[in-house]
């Protein structure tokens, strides 16, 4: 190869690393990171935004979020608002029994929670129940490998969802940054 | 190469394209069918006593992130998964299996591999030809992983009754979710 043939091709091949370093190659998953629309002003980027969105869209191995959750979403106090529970807690078994520490995986003041693989690497299907004081649920069948509740439980519930998750619970008054209203509908 | 044996080449090459292009033309024989050999819907379905194969399909396969989406060829509705679409105003979740849900998903179990699943019934092919037992079974790639254990009871169930030979206390311990 000539030294201008080779220049040109250094220049071609570290223009489209960057862009790998900034979006993806893989047009339907890009498709889903830019359906979920851009962030809410009143909410900065961290454990309290998107709630009720499909949080391993982006936080999964293709990004573009650094950190990667094997499995995340928010739990709501009732199955017609989208005021997110606080303090709920996300109970997990994995198909070979194994389960996160106990009282490790607990919803923060808008309903949002998160699983890291360093916390819990599932063995998939999971069964998952959620707990808010006397008051619960546990999903009907189990998760075959999605680590986004929302993916599945979007609304308005219809013939491919049942709607965003809850627990019938009031939720209990904790002070939280932002609003724990939802502002988006998942 | 001369004039004259160019001509006769191209001459015979256009004969060999008609008479392709006439047999390629040619009217659809209606007698002319493939015959497809089913398993048995009546025990696919289950009745008020037995689970059939159906409902530990629809458990361990059929849910909303896996075989419950429309896209996939073998797409299982269930009452706790997709919902055929139905004017009952039934969503993901609520009440119980319709019938045409039922036999719509034993149309895409059958509809997936017609004419092997038709030799597998006859026993002339082991169930693990057909891609609804290789895949789950791990011996084909499967994107949710090995799903069924040799000799589990949903492998039990499901090989047995595609060689006619169903085993409904399995199917019926399959059917129990874990």
């Amino acid at each position: 190869m000539r030294p201008a043939a080779l220049a040109r091709f250094a220049i071609v091949a570290s223009g489209l690393l960057a862009a790998g370093g900034s979006c993806s190659f893989d047009p339907v998953h890009q498709n889903e990171v830019d359906a979920l629309g851009g962030e809410q002003p009143s909410v900065p980027q961290g454990e309290f935004h998107r709630a009720g969105q499909p949080c391993v869209v982006c936080h999964g191995p293709e990004g573009p979020a650094k950190t990667q959750f094997v499995m995340a979403g928010t739990v709501f106090a009732a199955p017609d608002q989208l005021v997110g529970l606080p303090q709920a807690e996300v109970l997990l078994v994995d198909s070979l029994g194994s389960s996160p520490p106990p009282g490790s995986v607990v919803t923060n003041c808008v309903g949002n929670f998160f699983i890291t693989s360093d916390l819990w690497n599932p063995a998939f299907p999971v069964r998952v129940a959620v707990v808010s004081g006397q008051n619960g649920e546990q999903m009907i069948g189990h998760i075959g490998r999605d680590g986004s509740c929302a993916d599945c439980h979007k609304d308005p519930r219809g013939l491919d969802s049942a709607g965003h998750v809850f627990v019938a619970a009031v939720p209990p008054k904790v002070s939280c940054p932002v609003d724990n209203v939802a502002q988006v509908t998942p | 190469m001369s004039a004259r044996r160019l001509l006769g080449r191209l001459a015979g090459a256009a004969l060999l394209c008609a008479g392709a292009t006439v047999d390629c033309a040619a009217t659809p024989d209606p007698g002319q069918v493939t015959v497809v050999v089913t398993p048995d819907f009546a025990a696919f379905a289950g009745d008020a006593n037995n689970a059939g194969v159906h409902t530990f399909l629809e458990k361990r396969c059929g849910t909303l992130d896996c075989h419950g989406q429309t896209g996939r060829p073998f797409r299982l509705f269930s009452s706790g998964g997709l919902r055929l679409l139905n004017d009952a105003g039934l969503t993901s979740g609520a009440g119980t299996d319709t019938a045409q849900e039922i036999y719509a998903n034993y149309q895409a179990l059958v509809g997936l591999q017609p004419e092997e699943t038709s030799r597998v019934v006859n026993n002339e092919d082991p169930p693990s030809s057909l891609l609804v037992v290789a895949k789950p079974l791990g011996l084909q790639t499967h994107k949710g992983g090995q799903a069924l254990a040799p000799n589990d009871s949903g492998d039990l169930c499901l090989e047995g009754w595609l060689m006619n030979k169903v085993d409904m206390a399995a199917c019926n311990d399959a059917a129990q979710e874990p």
